[in-house]
């Protein structure tokens, strides 16, 4: 049974400095992705991974396993950090929508507010912590099921139920 | 609250239950009257069916609308996306005419990278190029965000219009020249394109190919770091971009960059495929196969296009940039000779260079599967290259004699290499033997040359005996099958294939030869298999492949008695499987009783003085090859089925019996304790096995080829194997490693055996011959110099002498050669820095960190002066010129001294630590390197800066000078770079794949020694610049290296000890120590006769000894070292 909490990943238990340089790489292509954006951009947070991966895979760190965990949730906090600012910046509350759904299917759900999806997130890891990480893990790491499997240690069918159950829970929460 | 556990069990079981209505009932059963669960699980589940929110899709692409306008342009619609903007196709009003516009990003152009942008606009605006789509003009949209509009090329994408057209090879090439020009003419404009590929290229209306996209491209700028493409690798296409760009070295693109790039586009053109698969790699792999596969060869795909463009394009793909043509327009030169039929320019990379590649690819495989196939690849490879070479260069070939040549030798060494990493000596010989110029043997060649043999001695057993004719051409008249060690371990016997055994007294010392004692002869003519003495070692048992069993007595050389095995019959109530021979046999120890089988199945027990057979146990079908006796009533044997039999000798059974390995040859020992039994197989494996349980203990993999013997030491402790793979190798058996594998025989080694001292083996082979090994050499390796804690500094004279240096402040003085101690001191750590001075007089110590001291010695008189340095942070390297040692220390300060230790002068140097420090040969100028990734160039005299090399990427880790006026440093960035005193590069620089830690230029200044933070080491010819060899017997990183002597000897840490690589192997090492031990002895004799005559004047008595000419040099060094020991322990502070 998983019993780790969101803030215990390896990253955050061993080595603070390694957290900072990959949020800093990320940071640095991220940002440029993100920064004053016209409405029509690109970001392809699996993209952006492998790109800090590449660039950091010659550093002493080299166990992608744990750089995923780091970058998933460095990722998570520059979404969310840009997304702030957007709304800030437009004042009230009609944040920017980093995110909207494919305009050709507009029976399907509604556009993904990150900074809403951030907090749901963190309600969620209260009562499921490892149900909150996988959801980081293949949101904003853009890990597969079986990649997500591996990094937090338990078997693709479990992290497919947990996706299943968070899916539905973060729904229900955002709806 | 609700028990989560409880809901996530019951909505996966909901889950797996298709139907909408059982899934409901499912539901209410599992939660019962607990609404609250209940309530929970449906609600989840009905999101589960239709989620408010789109997770999946992640975070995606949007895209806003077209704009209707950009600046005076009319949108009429988006023409694509990519990483750097967005491109729209618009129409102009005047002039009318229609054009492209890319809308950038605005990251890529923040206010304070606007200027930057202007620059690059005019630069490409200055473009005017039939190939390369024009800029008609730059500005900004609405929105403030950047824009250019360019001709729209009507035409299709490079890759199409050869798809459509069926384009001949000649017409793409032609097309592939076009592109080069244009890509030539935008360099020499300053402006690298950095995204080329086949969609970057239109091949217009006319056939006419244009380039566009000079997105990415950046005015070239030497010295500038780009900022603007900070987010470089992932703005080109993967698959298109350089070695070096997916290294994620943003600023050390080059035109070189765009020249690779060109090479990926010209292969895909021409093979309609990329050069390497990297399609469904993830992005890591990718950029892995991109900096370190070997594209396909082109003409394996293109079946007409000839080797000319395999070399072109191979040249344009190489991984180093400084192996590429340096611009396109040598690209283009090349591809028109090639259209017009002229020899091109390129040469194929040399096959020192591919054989290089390959044998570090394969290394792997040649250690783990290895057999000779890597030599055999290598070879084909050499041959074709030369192959290659010979249609060519016909015209040239008086011209590059001299080349060829040294191509020839580098390709040569680099088999070598690849052989001995099998290792193959065989193959290795061959091709030293083959190196041109094999007389004269540069440090490389000879290294390799010693580590061919490891044995201290070759004995032959090919001489037949006199009046008996010799046979050479009959197949294994010369094989040495069997060999044993008397139980005094004064000699060893030795039997043939021909029915011969010879007996051999080994000599006082291992460098003279051993003399034969007797020569005796089973006169069956069959092969002697086995040979063991009586424990008393009077007499010798031998069991021969035609069944018979002879002992005789070892002192007259008389037979005793012989027995053919046929004669069991009589007692064994067993009638033989297949043919006689004895394969195993074994004393009992106390001599009476002798155990032997093989052929037949079956072990007789035999009365060691008759021969009489007293017991038969028969113990299968299959040959029996190895017999051990446990006790009284036990035996083991293991059989060619691969099995292992115990045996009840009273009750004449096998009582159990398991299958240790495949069928085939299967050899048995045990250790001194009885505790292990160790097996060796046809697959090569030596596994131990636990007696007491028959649980498999260890595997010991390693040989290639069948183990024909095993035997452990007498302490247990080791194991010796001998193989068909021509090698011996010795375990040890507690951590189940290799302590060394014995090189030097040239065919299947077939048996071993270890001297009852455990300090010698004896090995026979296929190739003729017994080879004796010294086992303390071997278990030394090449090891000199033992610490108790890490090496920290490393000296030598020049004449022998060798100072090391550890983590705890314990130095060293040794003997280079083999590391006797003359003297220890003890100084404060850290001790990083020492040197001695050119003329070997003087000695110069670093020692502690903070308010370092410097410890002066006087070689000559043994006086020693400790010194406060003037430092504030530890010295990280010293140096000396003549009278004037310098110094340069972790705040980055330059120190002079006088040679007593006054200061001279200190500058500050560099930013943060100083690492690397050399003084030119003239003494007028000192090179100096550092943390602020600079080198810096410095007058000795007085401290003045005369120029800074700016270049390396990382840290500036060694420097040292080729000749007084050229410089070479290298870097943490992989880089060996040569400079001119004046500071300008010489040369591209070399690259290579791993920072570079220390670097040391022998003597005679040809060749150069780079360790790497790899357990490898580089040696560089510093002549061409060519790397000639790289060894990789090294245990660890060494953090240190220097040459020793003339050149010949390599030193380097290795943790805690120092090690050297020269051209002696451990039987050489092993053959020297009688003679150095003498010199020794005689050197102390003269050293102590000096200081006798001098009255304890060590000065003066250094000078005597010094001046002699009588004693050779090795007892005049020995003299001196035992006089610098005598006189540095009589002035111990």
């Amino acid at each position: 049974m998983y019993t780790g909490t969101m803030a215990s990943t390896p990253a955050d238990a061993g080595d603070a400095g390694f957290s900072a340089t990959v949020y800093g790489e990320l940071r640095a292509i991220a940002g440029a992705c993100l920064r004053d954006q016209p409405a029509g951009h690109t970001l392809q947070p699996t993209a952006l991974v492998n790109e800090a991966w590449l660039r950091l895979a010659d550093r002493p760190f080299s166990d992608r396993r744990h750089f995923v965990a780091v970058a998933a949730r460095a990722m998570r906090q520059i979404l969310v950090d840009h997304a702030r600012r957007r709304g800030a910046m437009k004042r009230r509350g009609d944040r920017e929508r980093l995110t909207v759904c494919d305009p050709a299917a507009p029976d399907g759900p509604a556009p993904l507010d990150v900074v809403a999806l951030d907090a749901a997130l963190h309600a969620l890891a209260a009562i499921d912590d490892r149900q909150a990480r996988v959801v980081e893990l293949r949101f904003f790491g853009g890990l597969n099921v079986e990649e997500t499997a591996d990094a937090i240690g338990v078997s693709p069918r479990t992290v497919e139920m947990d996706w299943r159950l968070a899916r539905a829970w973060l729904s229900r929460e955002l709806s | 609250m609700i028990d989560r556990a409880r809901v996530r069990a019951i909505f996966t079981a909901a889950c797996a239950e298709p139907d909408a209505a059982r899934r409901a009932d499912l539901v209410a059963l599992c939660c019962g009257d607990d609404l609250e669960l209940r309530t929970e699980v449906l609600s989840l589940l009905e999101h589960d069916a239709r989620p408010a929110i789109d997770l999946e899709r992640g975070i995606q692409q949007a895209h806003a609308g077209v704009p209707d306008r950009i600046g005076p342009y009319r949108v009429i619609e988006l023409l694509g996306e990519g990483g750097m903007g967005v491109v729209y196709l618009a129409e102009e009003a005047t002039p009318h005419r229609i054009v492209a516009i890319k809308v950038m990003h605005r990251s890529r152009l923040t206010p304070a990278r606007r200027a930057r942008f202007e620059r690059e606009i005019a630069a490409l605006g200055r473009l005017r190029h039939p190939g390369i789509v024009p800029i008609y003009a730059a500005g900004t949209d609405a929105d403030g965000q950047p824009y250019f509009a360019m001709e729209f090329v009507r035409g299709r994408p490079l890759l199409t219009w050869a798809r459509e057209t069926t384009a001949s090879i000649r017409a793409r090439v032609e097309r592939l020249v076009l592109i080069a020009d244009a890509v030539q003419h935008a360099h020499e404009h300053g402006v690298l394109h950095r995204d080329l590929k086949p969609a970057n290229i239109m091949v217009d209306e006319h056939g006419h190919p244009r380039v566009l996209d000079f997105g990415v491209a950046r005015v070239h700028e030497p010295g500038s770091v780009d900022q603007v493409t900070m987010t470089g690798a992932m703005l080109g296409t993967l698959a298109y971009m350089s070695p070096e760009q997916v290294a994620g070295r943003g600023d050390r693109q080059d035109p070189r960059t765009d020249v690779y790039a060109l090479g990926v586009v010209a292969f895909e053109l021409l093979a309609g495929r990329l050069p390497y698969d990297v399609g469904s790699a993830s992005l890591p792999e990718a950029a892995r196969i991109i900096r370190e596969r070997e594209p396909d060869a082109l003409s394996s795909l293109v079946p007409r296009s000839g080797t000319d463009l395999d070399v072109i394009i191979g040249k344009a793909l190489a991984k180093e940039p400084a192996r590429r043509y340096h611009t396109a327009a040598a690209l283009a030169d090349d591809l028109r000779r090639w259209l017009d039929g002229r020899p091109i320019l390129a040469r194929p990379p040399s096959a020192a260079y591919q054989l290089r590649r390959f044998a570090a690819r394969h290394r792997a495989v040649a250690v783990a599967a290895g057999l000779a196939l890597v030599t055999l690849l290598a070879a084909a490879v050499v041959s074709s290259i030369f192959g290659i070479r010979a249609t060519r260069a016909q015209a040239a070939e008086a011209r590059h004699a001299a080349a060829a040549r040294w191509q020839a030798y580098v390709a040569g060494v680099a088999a070598i290499e690849s052989a001995l990493l099998v290792p193959d000596v065989v193959t290795a010989r061959r091709r030293l033997e083959a190196l041109p110029d094999a007389a004269d043997r540069p440090f490389e060649a000879a290294h390799y040359a010693g580590q061919m043999d490891g044995s201290t001695h070759v004995l032959s057993v090919a001489s037949p005996e006199p009046g008996r004719p010799h046979q050479p051409g009959r197949p294994g008249h010369d094989v040495v099958y069997s060999v044993a060690w008397s139980p005094d371990g004064r000699s060893f016997a030795a039997g043939t294939a021909d029915g011969r055994v010879i007996l051999r007294a080994t000599a006082a010392g291992p460098g003279d030869e051993p003399a034969i004692e007797h020569r005796l002869d089973s006169s069956t003519g069959a092969a002697v298999l086995t040979l063991q003495y009586t424990p008393d070692g009077r007499a010798l048992a031998a069991g021969t492949s035609g069944g018979t069993l002879l002992v005789w007595d070892v002192d007259s050389g008389r037979e005793r008695w012989r027995m053919e095995e046929t004669s069991w019959d009589a007692v064994c109530a067993a009638r033989p499987h297949g043919e006689t021979g004895i394969g195993g046999l074994t004393w009992y120890a106390d001599g009476t009783l002798l155990a032997a089988g093989g052929g037949s199945g079956r072990i007789g027990i035999l009365d060691g003085a008759t021969g009489a057979v007293r017991t038969c146990i028969p113990i299968g079908p299959a040959v029996i090859w190895d017999i051990v006796v446990e006790d009284d009533v036990t035996l083991l044997a293991s059989t060619g089925a691969g099995e292992v039999a115990v045996a009840s000798v009273p009750e004449s059974r096998v009582v159990t019996s398991f299958t240790a390995h495949a069928p085939g040859t299967t050899v048995l020992a045990r250790s001194p304790d009885g505790r292990l039994i160790a097996t060796g197989g046809r697959d090569g494996v030596v596994r131990l096995w636990d007696r007491a349980t028959w649980s498999l203990a260890r595997v010991l993999s390693g040989h290639r080829d069948r183990a024909a013997s095993v035997a452990f030491t007498p302490d247990g402790r080791a194991l010796l194997s001998t193989s068909s793979d021509m090698t011996a190798r010795l375990w040890d058996v507690t951590h189940g490693s290799t302590i060394a594998i014995l090189t030097g025989h040239t065919a299947a080694t077939d048996c071993g055996a270890i001297s009852p001292d455990g300090r010698r083996i004896a090995t026979g082979s296929n190739d003729g011959s017994v080879r004796l090994w010294d086992v303390d050499a071997l278990r030394a390796g090449a090891t000199v110099v033992t610490h108790a804690a890490a090496v920290t500094a490393l000296a030598e004279s020049g004449t022998g002498l060798l100072l090391s240096a550890d983590a705890t402040g314990r130095v060293h003085l040794s003997d280079g050669i083999d590391g006797a101690t003359i003297a220890t001191l003890d100084l404060a750590p850290p001790i990083r820095a020492a040197a001695f001075s050119a003329d070997a007089t003087r000695l110069a110590i670093g020692a502690g960190a903070a308010s370092g001291r410097l410890c002066l010695i006087d070689l000559r008189t043994g006086v020693r002066r400790d010194l406060p340095a003037g430092t504030d942070a530890s010295l990280s390297r010293l140096c000396w010129q003549g009278e004037h040692l310098f110094g340069i220390d972790g705040d980055g300060m330059l120190h002079a001294w006088r040679a007593d230790g006054t200061p001279r002068w200190s500058v500050p140097a560099h930013t943060g630590r100083g690492v690397a420090l050399a003084a030119s040969p003239d003494g007028r100028t000192l090179v100096t390197g550092g943390f602020d990734h600079l080198a810096r160039l410095w007058s000795a005299a007085d401290g003045t800066a005369l120029a800074t090399l700016s270049g390396h990427e990382w840290v500036v880790s060694a420097a040292a000078f080729l000749a007084s006026d050229v410089v070479v440093t290298a870097g943490y960035d992989g880089t060996v770079r040569r400079w001119s005193v004046g500071g300008r590069p010489l040369l591209p620089p070399t690259t290579h794949d791993h920072p570079v830690i220390d670097m040391a230029l022998d003597r005679s200044r040809t060749r150069l020694a780079i360790a790497f933070n790899q357990p490898h080491l580089a040696i560089v010819d510093v002549a061409s610049g060519d790397l000639v060899a790289t060894l990789r017997s090294l245990r660890t990183a060494p953090p240190r290296i220097t040459w020793s002597d003339a050149g010949g000897r390599l030193l380097a840490v290795q943790g805690s000890e120092v090690a050297v690589w020269d051209d002696r192997g451990p039987g050489r090492r092993a053959a020297d120590r009688p003679a150095l031990a003498r010199a020794r002895a005689v050197g102390a004799e003269v050293a102590a006769a000096a200081i006798r005559a001098t009255g304890g004047d060590h000065a003066r008595a250094h000078a005597i000894v010094a001046a002699r000419a009588d004693p050779d040099p090795q007892t005049r060094r020995a003299a001196l070292h035992h006089l610098l020991g005598r006189a540095l322990a009589a002035d111990a502070p």
